[in-house]
């Protein structure tokens, strides 16, 4: 189904956020395509997080709907069938669940949604975890806690492809890593983009992750209360209206500083 | 050496008292119509108040306030803080304010820290939201939800995993053990020593079996697992639940399609069911125990005469009044430590602030539960 590139996986039409009795954002409308990496954009208290918090079905719109259309019948996000077989989420902390070990972790969205046995759970496991860069045999069998703050990231990514989504959320990927580690995390989404052909929503602060990973981005204005531009980031950057343009170059002009 | 001490401390004419407080600081609103001005002179150490800007002067576009310090000689740092809260509200209404007649050193700090009034007045639309839940529906929604999920328990179709029952069971029975019996066995030795004081004046020793068997039995074994559990287990509930709350492990699960209820509240509260009455079961041999001792080593009553009261007086419902309220105490305390976790806010304070709310609640709600089943139990006789 990710073949086709134009296909548009997820809707979210009129979205209005809210935060403690604040509208955040309003008037949201975009579309997530098959095979993209969309990366939602904006200074602190836009509303990134909650946005993503909404296209995952965890918070319920006041206003607008967030629709799940691949697969020909469009299924509402906050409705009695959300897509959760469809959508695999990574939270910015990772959230693996500490009672169990990094292989249950694993193991459990398989079975709640698969007929595989055991031993196939197990390997379904170990793969996605060499394949989100844990290739270590002890990772499958070590507690979340004893695990650095990267792996636990790259674990949470392999928890969320155990399914094969056609679309990963990923909340702030790269945040608290050195750089290093952030670097290798850009490659191992551009990796999961090409290779496995998965739509990626991406919210982030990095600007060097954007321009590495993002096809589009969504720039959430925080002053405007809604979304000010979308398209490629190098595109915006360079014609993008003003608030975006220096949202981009400012931080670009950091990077350039620290190279030389 | 006493001079050289006192020297520095004392720099002439900064002291507070004395003739210091002839030059007082000094402020003057002036001007009409659109245009003001703010006179400020004299020495503001120690002052920092700022007369009100006088109702004339109108809160809108267009007024201009520009300021004469010239005459001004000194200023503590408090100085700038009260010329920010009497500017501040100034500012944020739309008054120009030219800064260039403050002393340079003010005027980047007052720059800094005023608002700007283009940017200040485009306020995030407020929203009516909903009134937030009051904690008893909050605390009903829970019970509905829990209750849902022990329905699809029943029918085979729920995510709990047996495995995460027995580990419950675990922690909370063996683990609470040895605390249940010190406690319980120092509270039956309490009562059987107070009962057989005031028994022994009428001669009446042979009856403390009764007194302990019905007091230890039906109510002090029960309530003394349940403040122990709720200490011991309950906060852990709220502690657990409300860090995976903050580490967004229960959103995890959410997003998966797993019950938080299911997954993280049933195991614990089955666990609970199991290890309540199998603990007061304990709590009630020590508490026994104990009393025998006391009545048979102390107050010689027979050993074999406090056996045969003891078996006489529990032949009645005592024995499963006690075990009945072990069980509601239990499931109370796991419905308290549950319910805060899961309603935590996203910090480590919030966790916090759960745990000590789930005791709390636990312990309270173990008391209304108490005097309900005595009401209940005397109606009906039992």
């Amino acid at each position: 189904m990710a073949d086709d590139k134009n296909e548009v996986l997820m809707r979210v039409e009129d979205l209005s956020l809210h935060a403690g009795g604040r509208e955040l954002q309003q008037g949201l409308n975009f579309e997530v395509r098959a095979g993209e990496v969309l990366a939602i954009v904006g200074a602190s208290g836009c509303g990134k997080s909650t946005l993503l918090r909404h296209m995952i079905g965890l918070q319920t719109p006041q206003k607008g709907r967030v629709t799940w259309v691949a697969g020909g019948q469009e299924r509402d996000v906050h409705g009695d069938d959300p897509p959760r077989r469809e959508i695999g989420v990574a939270f910015q902390a990772g959230a693996l669940w500490s009672s169990m070990t990094v292989g249950e972790n694993l193991t459990l969205p398989l079975e709640l949604y698969t007929e595989l046995d055991e031993p196939q759970r197990e390997q379904q496991a170990r793969f996605k975890l060499a394949l989100a860069g844990l290739p270590d045999a002890s990772t499958f069998d070590a507690e979340p806690s004893a695990l650095s703050g990267g792996m636990r990231k790259r674990a949470a990514i392999a928890r969320a492809l155990m399914l094969d989504p056609p679309l990963l959320c990923l909340d702030e990927p790269s945040a608290g890593l050195d750089p290093l580690t952030s670097a290798r995390l850009d490659d191992l989404i551009k990796r999961l983009k090409c290779d496995l052909g998965t739509a990626i929503v991406l919210v982030t602060h990095e600007l060097d992750s954007l321009f590495a990973v993002a096809d589009r981005v969504l720039f959430l204005d925080v002053e405007a209360h809604t979304a000010t531009a979308l398209g490629p980031p190098a595109e915006l950057r360079d014609h993008g209206p003003a608030p975006v343009r220096e949202f981009l170059t400012r931080g670009a002009a950091d990077t350039e500083r620290e190279a030389a | 050496m006493a001079q050289t001490l006192a020297a520095p401390s004392m720099p002439p004419g900064d002291a507070g008292n004395s003739g210091r407080r002839e030059a007082v600081g000094n402020a003057r609103w002036e001007g009409e119509g659109q245009q003001w001005r703010l006179v400020l002179s004299g020495d503001w150490a120690g002052e920092a108040e700022l007369p009100k800007p006088p109702p004339e002067l109108r809160v809108e576009e267009g007024t201009q306030l520009s300021f004469d310090s010239s005459a001004l000689s000194h200023w503590p740092p408090a100085f700038a803080a009260a010329l920010w809260q009497a500017l501040a509200p100034l500012a944020r209404g739309g008054v120009a304010l030219d800064l260039a007649g403050l002393p340079r050193a003010l005027q980047p700090l007052l720059a800094l820290s005023l608002p700007q009034p283009e940017k200040a007045a485009k306020k995030p639309a407020a929203v009516d939201e909903a009134e937030p839940e009051p904690e008893w529906r909050k605390t009903l929604t829970f019970v509905g939800e829990m209750l849902a999920a022990m329905g699809r328990l029943l029918r085979g179709r729920s995510a709990m995993r047996l495995s995460d029952w027995l580990w419950q069971i675990e922690q909370t029975g063996p683990r609470s053990l040895p605390i249940v019996l010190l406690v319980s066995t120092l509270v039956g030795l309490i009562v059987a020593y107070m009962g057989a004081e005031q028994l022994q004046r009428f001669g009446a020793q042979s009856f403390i079996a009764n007194l302990v068997t019905i007091g230890v039995v039906r109510e002090i074994a029960a309530l003394v697992v349940g403040i122990v559990l709720a200490g011991r287990v309950g906060a852990a509930f709220a502690a657990q639940i409300g860090s995976m709350r903050a580490g967004e492990e229960i959103d995890a699960l959410t997003t998966l399609g797993v019950d938080p209820v299911e997954h993280l509240v049933l195991p614990r509260m089955l666990a609970l069911l199991v290890t309540g009455p199998l603990l007061t079961l304990c709590a009630g041999v020590a508490g026994l125990a104990v009393g025998g001792a006391v009545a048979v080593f102390l107050y010689d009553v027979p050993a074999m005469a406090y056996l045969t009261t003891t078996r006489e007086a529990l032949a009645g419902w005592d024995l499963f009044v006690g075990l009945l309220k072990g069980s509601v105490y239990a499931v109370l305390v796991a419905l308290a430590g549950c319910r805060q976790g899961l309603n935590a806010g996203r910090s480590a304070q919030a966790v916090g602030e759960a745990t000590t709310a789930a005791v709390v609640q636990a312990i309270v709600w173990m008391v209304v539960a108490a005097s309900l089943l005595t009401v209940i139990f005397q109606r009906l006789g039992v």
